[in-house]
């Protein structure tokens, strides 16, 4: 016996095997399927990606460096934020505990004395200045010197308008007596590179009650910070000293194109200067304010970077969606940074910019949502990727079936 | 897109080979119905990897088939109710009013052992080639193809000649 027989056996066993009916689709089903998979293996594909980069993403997102990430070098950062509703949502801070600053902006509130101070950690802190009003009669918003140290600005108290120089590191407040009588009002204040002298000019104040005053004579001065002293100019009546600008050794500064007039402290007379040569006699001067207006006119003047050869004007154009920070170079304009339109009144710590550095990435927006909501889809994708994956097992169970 | 010409080579395999593969469908399952199954899973599977298979699509329609029923029986394994055990069948065999023939002995086997002797004895395949096609050992192949012999012989004496290949 061998096994031919039990196959023939087998065979005629075989016999009674059914008529199999193949229906005539049958290819283009299998066609079908396979196609089905594919995009099935390409959407399960898609579904892990999205899940991964859903999982992954938050972890691996880089926390924007604030400007504390940039150490001892400091800086004004690239952007510089505000809520787009106007809702700060800040606590206040003791102006004891604001610390060094890059830039500030007033805010309007009801309190009318509060600003917004961006440290050199990156922080948005708001503090309240006191006898500060962002609403009264000067235009001149909080001004920052070179160093982000001090911050001064128009003040007011019982008794008289002055100025106010408070140190942000300690909370320091120093009045600066503008003027005999009520005082005066500050129209214009600009610190010299060095920051140990701040120019102003304004208007005496004749008369006070409540918020009704009248203003009289033009004035201006220098005032040297290490005495907060302010040191009249002469011949304030006569000579225009709107804007004028300040060198590091307290030289008052006009301009009358296309040179420079510099009063030396502690001289009357006004010489005629070309940048280099007032560089070289009164070293680094913050330029007066006009200067900035010779090739443009619609910008405002955020401040300086003085060089050997040139004043560098930091400057702030209305844009949209935003500001912009400018800086002239060589005759042309560079955007070195963002400013968030609405709270364009700035001041910048002009002494940590260069011309070549003149700003340093920004920190987090305090004021942006959180990551989660400018990436809502991220959720939404893997949730409908664990769906779709879930779907295609199944799927794929049934076929094995 | 898939050519006419494929499309035309899929039904003629088809128009060619479906009584064949019937058979052994047949063979392996035992059940008319189950066979058909078994035969149009397997055409469905080939018609999907059609694009793929070169040269004679046969061997690998029939590992489809084989691979096919051995998933079933795997996953009715624990569902069914098994078949009676060797030694119950060798009980039974002393009725020799009852003489089955080889269809209704090859009912009485396991579905393993069923599938293992129609892959050796109509097939023609090797233990090995066996062993591969049912994911099993070739030992396993062996032993379960020697069972199957005993039980049918048990079952079906008069086939005892029959199977003395298996001995």
């Amino acid at each position: 016996m061998s096994g031919e027989q039990l196959k023939e056996e087998l065979a005629r066993v075989a016999e009674g095997a059914p008529d199999v009916h193949v229906p005539d689709d049958l290819f283009t089903r299998g066609r079908r399927a396979t196609v089905r998979a594919r995009v099935l293996v390409g959407a399960a594909a898609v579904a892990c990606l999205a899940v991964v980069a859903a999982v992954t993403a938050p972890l691996l997102r880089v926390d924007e460096s604030g400007v504390a990430d940039n150490g001892d070098l400091g800086g004004v950062p690239d952007s510089i934020y505000a809520p787009d509703d106007g809702d700060l949502d800040l606590p206040m801070t003791d102006l004891a505990d604001v610390g060094r600053a890059v830039a500030t902006y007033p805010v309007t509130s009801e309190q009318r004395n509060q600003v917004v101070v961006v440290t050199l950690d990156g922080d948005y802190r708001l503090t309240a200045l006191p006898g500060y009003d962002d609403m009264g009669a000067s235009d001149v918003p909080p001004q920052l010197s070179p160093d982000g140290t001090l911050l001064a600005y128009p003040a007011e108290d019982d008794a008289t308008s002055h100025l106010a120089i408070v140190d942000l590191r300690r909370g320091n407040l120093a009045k600066v007596d503008l003027a005999d009588g009520l005082g005066a009002l500050a129209t214009s204040a600009q610190w010299s590179p060095n920051g140990e002298h701040l120019a102003w000019s304004g208007q005496v104040v004749t008369f006070r009650e409540r918020s009704h005053r009248k203003y009289g004579r033009a004035l201006a001065g220098i005032v040297d910070v290490g005495a907060m002293k302010s040191r009249p100019l002469p011949r304030a009546g006569r000579i225009a000293w709107d804007g004028l600008g300040v060198c590091d050794d307290g030289a008052a500064l006009r301009y009358l194109w296309p040179r420079f007039l510099v009063t030396p402290a502690g001289d009357s007379s006004e010489r005629e200067r070309s940048w280099r040569r007032l560089v070289e006699t009164h070293g680094y001067c913050t330029p007066p304010a006009v200067y900035s207006q010779a090739d443009l006119t619609d910008d405002e003047l955020v401040g300086w970077i003085p060089t050997d050869d040139e004043a560098h004007a930091v400057l702030l154009t209305e844009g949209d969606p935003v500001n912009y920070l400018l800086l002239t170079t060589d005759g042309a304009v560079e955007t070195i940074g963002e400013v968030a339109p609405y709270f364009n009144r700035l001041s910048v710590a002009t002494g940590l910019m260069t011309p070549e550095r003149p700003t340093v990435p920004a920190g987090p927006d305090p004021w942006a949502d959180p990551w989660i909501v400018d990436h809502w889809w991220i959720p939404l994708l893997a949730l409908v990727s664990t769906g779709l994956l879930i779907l295609i097992f199944v799927q794929a169970r049934a076929v094995r079936r | 897109m898939v050519s006419e010409s494929a499309r035309h080579a899929f039904d003629e395999f088809v128009r060619a080979r479906t009584p064949a593969l019937a058979r052994t469908a047949y063979l392996l399952t035992g059940d008319a119905h189950l066979a058909e199954d078994l035969v149009q899973t397997a055409l469905f599977k080939a018609a999907r990897a059609w694009h793929r298979i070169e040269g004679d699509p046969e061997p690998y329609v029939r590992r489809i088939l084989y691979t096919q029923n051995v998933s079933w029986w795997r996953r009715r394994r624990f569902r069914e109710t098994s078949l009676a055990s060797y030694d119950d069948a060798a009980t039974a065999a002393p009725d020799s009013d009852l003489r089955l023939d080889l269809e209704a002995a090859l009912a009485r086997l396991t579905e393993r052992q069923r599938t293992v002797l129609v892959l050796r004895f109509f097939e023609d395949l090797t233990e090995v080639q066996t062993a591969h096609a049912l994911g099993i050992g070739a030992g396993t192949v062996k032993s379960t193809t020697r069972e199957a012999l005993a039980r049918l012989r048990a079952v079906a004496p008069h086939l005892e000649e029959l199977l003395e290949v298996g001995s």
